[in-house]
Parts: C-alpha cells; sequence; structure tokens
C-alpha cells in the first residue's frame, strides 16, 4: 500500500484514485487528436518540404560524410546488412509492385524494410535499428488518376516479426486506366548516414463487363451459362463479370469457373425473386465473387451453392433453402453470408475446407438460420481467424454451431432462441 | 466504496451491468459508477489518458470478467433528450462531429471500436461533446493469421471482404453517419438522408460495403 498524496489515506500501489478523498492518483497524458489537414494544403506542404529537404541533402551530399545511399533495385548494402524493400513476408527485393484494382476501392498493401545480416543471413531487425536515428516514407504518383498515400513507418513485430518496420501503402483509383507511383524510404542513421530506398507501384484498374437481361438472353439456366462460359473465356484475367438476374426461377444451377463473378438477384413485385433449384459451383481463383439477392431452393438433397479451389465468396441478402447442405466450403475456399437467410436445410453453412491461402470476411453478420437440422457444420476451417455473429439469428434449429474442428468463434452479438 | 460514497441514482440496469450516478460524501464530488461482466479493457486503457471529448476515468478494476468503473460525471444533457425536441443546424452538427470524430480518433488509435454510438451516448457539456459508455467497446486484436492475410493481400480483391480489423473501426463510422442524418432529419438514412453535402456524408459513412466508407475518423472530420 502507498499513501495518498492528497489525503495520505493508505491506496493500493496501482490505484488511480483515491477513493477516500477522490482525487486522481496518476499522472494522466494528454490527448489532442490531430487535426486533419486538407488534403491540398497538405500536397503543397509535403511538396515544399520535400523540395527543401532535397536541397538541402543535395548541399550535405558534397562532403565526403556523413554519406548519402540510394537504391530503386529493392535492396542495398550498407553497415554489414542488406537491406531489403518487399512487399510481404517473402524476404525478396521487391523494386516494382503491380495491382489490379478496382475503381473507387480502398486497397491497402503493406511494404516492409528487413535487414539481412550479411554475416549470417539472418533477419536483424533489432540490431539495425540500434543505429538508425530515424525512418521515414512518403508516396507519390504524377497522375491524379489514383488517391495515394503511406504510413509512418512502423515496427509491427506481433505480425512481422522480421521486419525492421513496415509502411501500408493506401490506394484508391479513381477512374479506369494505368498509372504508377513511388515509394520513398529514408532511413537516416545516428552517424548521419542517409539510405534512400525507392519502390515503384504500378496500378491498373480491373475493368468490369456487365450484363442485364436487356443485353443478352438470360432466361433459362442454359442460355445464363453459354452468357457466363462465354464471358469468362473473353474477359481479362483480373477482369470481373456482373450480370443482373430477372426475377425468374432457373431450373438448374449455375457453374462458375475461372473468373470473378457477381450475380444481383432481383425481385418482382408479385413476389418472385431471382432462383435458383439445383446445385451452384463456384470455382475461380482470382478475387471475391458475390452473389446478392438471390434465392437458393432445394429439394432437400444436394448442395445449393458449392464453392471450391481456393476462392473466396460471399452471398449477401440471399436465401439459402430446402438443401441437403445449403451452402459449403471445400478444398481451400472460404466463404462468407451477411443478411442471409438459410432455412430448412440439413445443414445451413457448412466449412469442410483446409488451408485458405486467404480468407475473406470472418464475420457472418445479419444472418438468420431457422429450422435447419444444423445451422453452422464446421468440419475443417483453413484458417485460425475466429469466426464472428454479430446480428445474426439462429432460430428452432436442431444444433446451432456443430463446431468438431474447435475453430475459434465469437458469439457476442449472435441471438439463439 | 460505500462508507466513501451515497448513491444518487440508478441510471441503468441491465442483467450485465448497472450504472449509478454517486457523491463522495465528504467532497460531495459526483461520480459515475459503472459495474458490468465482460471485458473492461478499454476502460482500463483511458485511466491514464484524458480527452475533452471523453469522460475522464479515475479507475477501472476487474476480477474474474467482474468490472468496477469509477468515471467522471458530464453534466449536460444528451443528444437523444435534445432531439425529441429540436433538431440540429448543418454547422451545429458539424461542430458536434468534428468533437466525436476525435474522440473516437483517441479510442481507434488503441484499437477499440466503441460499436454503441447513438444520441444517448453523447451529452454536450457546453460546446463540448462528450462520448460516453464503453461497454460495449472492445480491444480489436485480430488472430496474427487473419491479419497476416490481409496485410499480405496482392490488392486485385475486393477489400470489404478481407475481414480486416478496419471494418470494426468503420462500424463506429456507420454508426456516426446515421447519428449526423438523425441529427439533422430526426430520421434515419434509409427513411430520410439529410440534404446537400452533409447528405453525401452520411451516404459516404453509411455504404454496406465498410470500405467504400471514409478510411477513418480523420478522414470524415475532413469531409465533414
Amino acid at each position: 500500500m502507498n499513501p495518498c498524496p492528497h489525503c495520505g489515506s493508505a491506496i493500493h500501489e496501482e490505484a488511480s484514485f483515491c477513493p477516500y478523498c477522490a482525487e486522481p492518483v496518476n499522472a494522466r497524458k494528454e490527448i489532442h487528436p490531430p487535426r486533419h489537414m486538407p488534403r491540398r494544403a497538405l500536397y503543397s506542404a509535403l511538396i515544399v518540404f520535400a523540395a527543401a529537404a532535397a536541397l538541402a541533402l543535395l548541399a550535405f551530399g558534397l562532403h565526403n560524410r556523413p554519406r548519402t545511399y540510394e537504391s530503386d533495385t529493392g535492396e542495398l548494402e550498407y553497415g554489414g546488412y542488406r537491406l531489403l524493400l518487399t512487399r510481404g513476408r517473402d524476404v525478396e527485393p521487391v523494386p516494382l509492385a503491380s495491382f489490379h484494382a478496382m475503381v473507387d476501392y480502398a486497397y491497402r498493401t503493406p511494404a516492409p524494410l528487413y535487414a539481412i545480416s550479411l554475416e549470417d543471413g539472418t533477419a536483424a531487425p533489432e540490431t539495425f535499428l540500434d543505429g538508425v536515428a530515424s525512418v521515414t516514407a512518403a508516396i507519390s504518383s504524377p497522375n491524379s488518376l489514383v488517391s495515394i498515400s503511406c504510413t509512418e513507418p512502423e515496427a509491427l513485430s506481433e505480425y512481422y516479426p522480421e521486419a525492421v518496420v513496415l509502411s501500408l501503402v493506401d490506394f484508391i483509383l479513381k477512374g479506369p486506366g494505368d498509372c504508377a507511383a513511388q515509394l520513398l524510404y529514408t532511413i537516416t542513421m545516428k552517424n548521419g548516414d542517409v539510405i534512400r530506398m525507392r519502390q515503384a507501384y504500378t496500378f491498373e484498374s480491373i475493368s468490369i463487363y456487365t450484363y442485364t437481361a436487356q443485353d443478352a438472353p438470360i432466361d433459362t439456366i442454359e442460355e445464363l451459362q453459354a452468357l457466363v462460359d462465354r464471358a469468362c473465356e473473353e474477359i481479362g484475367e483480373y477482369d470481373q463479370l456482373h450480370l443482373y438476374l430477372p426475377a425468374i426461377t432457373y431450373a438448374g444451377g449455375l457453374e462458375i469457373r475461372d473468373r470473378l463473378v457477381r450475380l444481383y438477384g432481383s425481385l418482382a413485385p408479385d413476389g418472385q425473386r431471382t432462383t435458383f433449384t439445383g446445385t451452384t459451383r463456384i470455382s475461380s481463383p482470382q478475387g471475391v465473387s458475390e452473389f446478392q439477392d438471390i434465392a437458393f431452393q432445394g429439394s432437400g438433397q444436394d448442395v445449393g451453392i458449392l464453392v471450391s479451389g481456393t476462392t473466396r465468396f460471399q452471398l449477401v441478402n440471399c436465401r439459402v433453402s430446402g438443401w441437403e447442405t445449403g451452402y459449403q466450403a471445400v478444398d481451400s475456399a472460404w466463404i462468407d453470408a451477411d443478411g442471409t437467410i438459410f432455412a430448412d436445410n440439413r445443414v445451413g453453412l457448412c466449412f469442410d475446407s483446409a488451408d485458405t491461402p486467404m480468407v475473406s470476411d470472418n464475420y457472418y453478420t445479419g444472418n438468420t438460420f431457422q429450422s435447419n437440422d444444423t445451422a453452422v457444420l464446421l468440419k475443417r476451417v483453413g484458417s485460425d481467424a475466429s469466426l464472428g455473429f454479430p446480428g445474426s439469428r439462429f432460430v428452432g434449429n436442431g444444433t446451432d454451431i456443430d463446431n468438431r474442428c474447435g475453430q475459434k468463434l465469437e458469439l457476442e452479438g449472435a441471438v439463439f432462441k | 466504496m460505500e462508507e466513501e460514497y451515497e448513491p444518487v441514482r440508478l441510471l441503468k440496469q441491465t442483467p450485465r451491468s448497472s450504472v449509478r450516478l454517486v457523491r463522495h460524501r465528504s467532497s460531495g464530488k459526483r461520480f459515475i459508477l459503472r459495474q458490468f461482466t465482460g471485458n473492461g479493457e478499454v476502460y482500463q486503457k483511458l485511466v491514464g489518458l484524458s480527452c475533452p471529448n471523453l469522460p475522464l476515468i479515475m479507475e477501472a478494476a476487474e476480477r474474474d470478467g467482474d468490472n468496477l468503473v469509477v468515471e467522471e460525471f458530464i453534466e449536460g444533457d444528451n443528444l437523444g433528450f435534445l432531439l425529441e425536441g429540436a433538431l440540429f443546424t448543418p454547422r451545429e452538427t458539424r461542430d458536434i462531429v468534428r468533437q466525436l470524430c476525435q474522440a473516437l480518433w483517441v479510442l481507434h488509435s488503441m484499437t477499440a471500436v466503441h460499436r454503441d454510438i447513438k444520441p444517448e451516448n453523447v451529452i454536450l457539456r457546453g460546446k463540448d461533446a462528450v462520448l460516453i459508455d464503453f461497454d460495449a467497446a472492445r480491444l480489436h486484436k485480430p488472430g496474427a493469421e487473419t491479419d497476416t492475410q490481409v496485410l499480405g493481400t496482392t490488392g486485385f480483391a475486393a477489400p470489404e471482404q478481407y475481414g480486416l480489423s478496419q471494418s470494426d473501426v468503420r462500424t463506429d463510422i456507420y454508426s456516426l453517419g446515421v447519428l449526423i442524418n438523425v441529427m439533422l432529419t430526426g430520421e434515419h438514412p434509409s427513411k430520410k438522408l439529410a440534404e446537400g453535402h452533409m447528405g453525401r456524408v452520411v451516404q459516404r459513412c453509411t455504404q454496406v460495403n465498410p470500405h467504400k466508407r471514409y478510411k477513418d475518423v480523420l478522414h470524415l472530420m475532413e469531409a465533414v
């Protein structure tokens, strides 16, 4: 126990507050959130700062010491270390990072800096940092097509234990086309040396091909399948196919391979909505495919939507009912659902996949699982990511969640009745 | 506590929590005393901080999931009460929202999300808007595997489906968008959207796809 500095009462060593005199006894840090500068002013300031810094460094560099080191190959040797600017966990130099991106979508990508000891070839972030006075990062593009920024480099040892520091690059393509940017890491050493490492970025917009019932015959499952097959053959590897479907029942299921496809269903005034009665199979390696506002109505057998390969797939505001298994991930696929009703299935949603290379959303938000024998069956889940069910309702199921693989769950916000 | 403080009134009670206004007997100072079951990490982190748009957390103690928090009593009216009488002008709304963004910036920068932004949890103390009630707040600590994959994203997939931590931060931005709309129109944006620039801000805040929302509260502050 310690005495309170205000009243002298004996209080706990770790107390922040004296309950006897009601006075705080801890040091409190005042937080003043930054005021976000208007972008134009920020850019102007950055340009002026960069110009001033360049001039200063130029003048400084005319002398022998301290020295300035430059690299635009993603690697550089300095003081017994091999410095590498990379794009992920692979400790390989990445002088150029290329992205295919959708217009108006916010993307984030890491740009870690590694320091490999030339002596033993191991990552030596801490010993290198001992000699570092500061590290900054800046990114700019001569093209206004991309809005781009990067975070201050910081050590994220929890996720990148071998990296010295990591800057996260955020970008949004504002329109279709190609553009480029350059990331500059400036490492100032305690001995005055300055290391500048550059990483080039290129961005290419993803094209979206949209079809409606006015553009192509899609009144039967055969016509729809023919359109999907042809489009997937003709569009680029990273392009997307978006289909707006009429409010009719397709007698059968759809098979989608190799391309990212988004299906948007519709609802007729008489209550008829876009419906598939056969198994829909999805295996598209790129990106995240998605179906919205579609009903999948089975007859007690088969799988309603079978997602395979390394596909990441999402259902939004759909209805999956009357299947042996309503919605299933196999191979290394990842599935997600938001606002979707799973009703009267033997199994509503089933994970039976392993080694998923990349998860999409791991929160199953606002769904209703009703009157299924088993609402959610987790045989194998290919990631350690916890599964959350915020705002989802489980009503009248035989088993709500059969968690056979012991996946970590977040059930806060889920309702079980 | 019982010896030194006297209860003034019970402000809220649920099966898992209670909120009481108490008075320090000798000094007459009033405090909020929260008792709840659950995760009190956010309160514990706030003990060492002070921000004009958040209540001072005087003490936060936890034992076996039961939490006891002594908190500054914010004198003023909550927005829910004020909205019963009138709407706010765009200028008033901007002033309040900017301050709420500052409060959220503090929470978000310590990897916490509030998760319960609503008029009843905003108190106007003079010109200061103070965000209260962190019972629903939590620190967002994605599993290393999840975050690795997020950070390893190669860029061609729609980010809203990555399940990354920013999505949770943006749930606060969504709620703030609804709050802006309610302050200006009295209605949820799905029923009646605010007009003009603020309406566009609301639309951006309340995008179903979290990644179409403002990236963070600083960007929202700039837009507002």
